[in-house]
């Protein structure tokens, strides 16, 4: 009898040690989604050449790369984040304006932020011809901005 | 008086005699112990009945060493029949967590009741307990989130860590219990015991802009609403009266 108390009390112990049960697998904050189409042909997306993206201020997150399409984070620590944009036949300049607003989600995931009110302001137009909001919600990660080259 | 105890003596003596003639019949270790029984006059084949209570001891043992919980839990049973017994047990918690992305306090008191079914076959005067129980569980207490850190991929921006300190008392939680244990008589009257519970929630109140992460009594709230805790228990049985069941 005594055997089998102390069989238990070591079994139970080497069980409580295992704790961690959950890890996030749930989406997280969302990126911004902006797609790049052509002027001429609004409906038509648009590749860009030698794009190079960066937050001002910091380092770059596309660099030389020809795509129709980028992901991009928002800054969580303010309502605005400045990005620059440059292709091979020039740099811009656009500033996204937005309202955060955090959701939890669980345990193991915490908070995560999407962004409401999504606005472009400050956009020079060095290349870019024009932008549009087709979505001013970023929940999850499909077209939210249009930029028109 | 002379003659008195000398009738009490050949009747313990008739008894035991009697009784050890019986035992052997079964088993010879039994028989020792009835002889041993003659010495101090308890005749051990009658059933104790009282009331146990005693401590959780490893709580207060991870107080010492974790200073993320401080907690206490007294347990308590008392005996039925001969292998029911009503069984309960109070405490009171604080417990802190991180997790990845957050960090948490859930503070409050509990109470736990149920039954504890013997399924050991004792021998002798032996009161030793391999048990299964349920238990109805509740708790009331507060749950804090102290700090959060949104979830972002990657670590291009430095992401803050914000300091909520959002308290939420009055919370209250129901919950049901499968407990399986054992208790062993160390001693006269002193038991030791060990038992682990699993947990399912029956209804919960959480907080509005998160989630219960640990309710006291129940401890660690899993997925599924399930949880489950041990117990290491040390108790004295306060003897009330005997019985032949």
């Amino acid at each position: 009898m005594r055997k089998c108390i102390y069989t238990t009390l070591i079994v139970l112990t080497l069980i409580s040690s295992c704790q961690k049960d959950d890890f996030c697998v749930d989406p997280i904050t969302p990126n911004l989604v902006i797609r790049f189409y052509d002027n001429a042909n609004t409906d038509n997306y648009k590749k860009v050449s030698g794009l190079t993206v960066w937050a001002e201020g910091l380092g770059e997150l596309y660099t030389d790369v020809s795509t129709d399409s980028i992901a991009i984070p928002l800054d969580p620590a303010k309502d605005f984040t400045v990005y620059n944009l440059k292709s091979s036949t020039g740099e811009d300049q656009i500033t996204i304006n937005y309202l955060r607003q955090e959701v939890f989600v669980s345990r193991s995931c915490g908070y995560i932020y999407n962004f409401k009110e999504l606005d472009l302001t400050n956009v020079s137009n060095n290349w870019i011809l024009n932008t549009e909001i087709t979505n001013s919600t970023v929940k999850n990660e499909t077209e939210h901005i249009k930029i028109l080259h | 008086m002379k003659q008195n105890i000398l009738r009490f003596c050949i009747s313990i003596v008739l008894i035991a005699v009697s009784l050890s003639a019986k035992a052997q019949e079964t088993e010879t270790i039994e028989s020792v112990e009835i002889v041993e029984s003659i010495q101090d006059t308890i005749p051990r084949h009658k059933n104790k009945y009282g009331l146990r209570i005693g401590i959780d001891i490893s709580k207060p043992i991870i107080s010492a060493f974790d200073d993320d919980f401080t907690g206490i839990e007294l347990v308590g049973d008392f005996r039925l029949t001969k292998k029911l017994y009503i069984a309960m047990e109070i405490g009171a918690s604080e417990k802190s967590g991180e997790e990845d992305y957050l960090s948490y306090t859930a503070k409050g008191s509990f109470a736990k009741v149920g039954v504890n079914y013997n399924l050991y076959k004792n021998y002798g005067g032996m009161n030793n307990e391999v048990f299964v129980g349920i238990r109805y569980g509740f708790s009331a207490y507060s749950q804090e989130l102290n700090e959060y850190t949104p979830n972002y991929y990657g670590s291009y921006f430095d992401i803050p860590t914000y300091t909520a300190n959002i308290k939420v008392d009055g919370l209250t939680a129901h919950w049901a219990e499968f407990v399986i244990g054992l208790k062993v008589e160390m001693f006269n009257n002193f038991f030791m015991g060990a038992s682990i519970a699993m947990k399912k929630m029956i209804s919960q109140e959480e907080p509005e802009q998160f989630q219960n992460f640990y309710t006291p009594g129940f401890e660690r709230v899993y997925l599924n609403n399930t949880g489950f805790s041990f117990n290491y228990t040390l108790s004295y049985s306060i003897p009330i009266y005997k019985k032949n069941q």
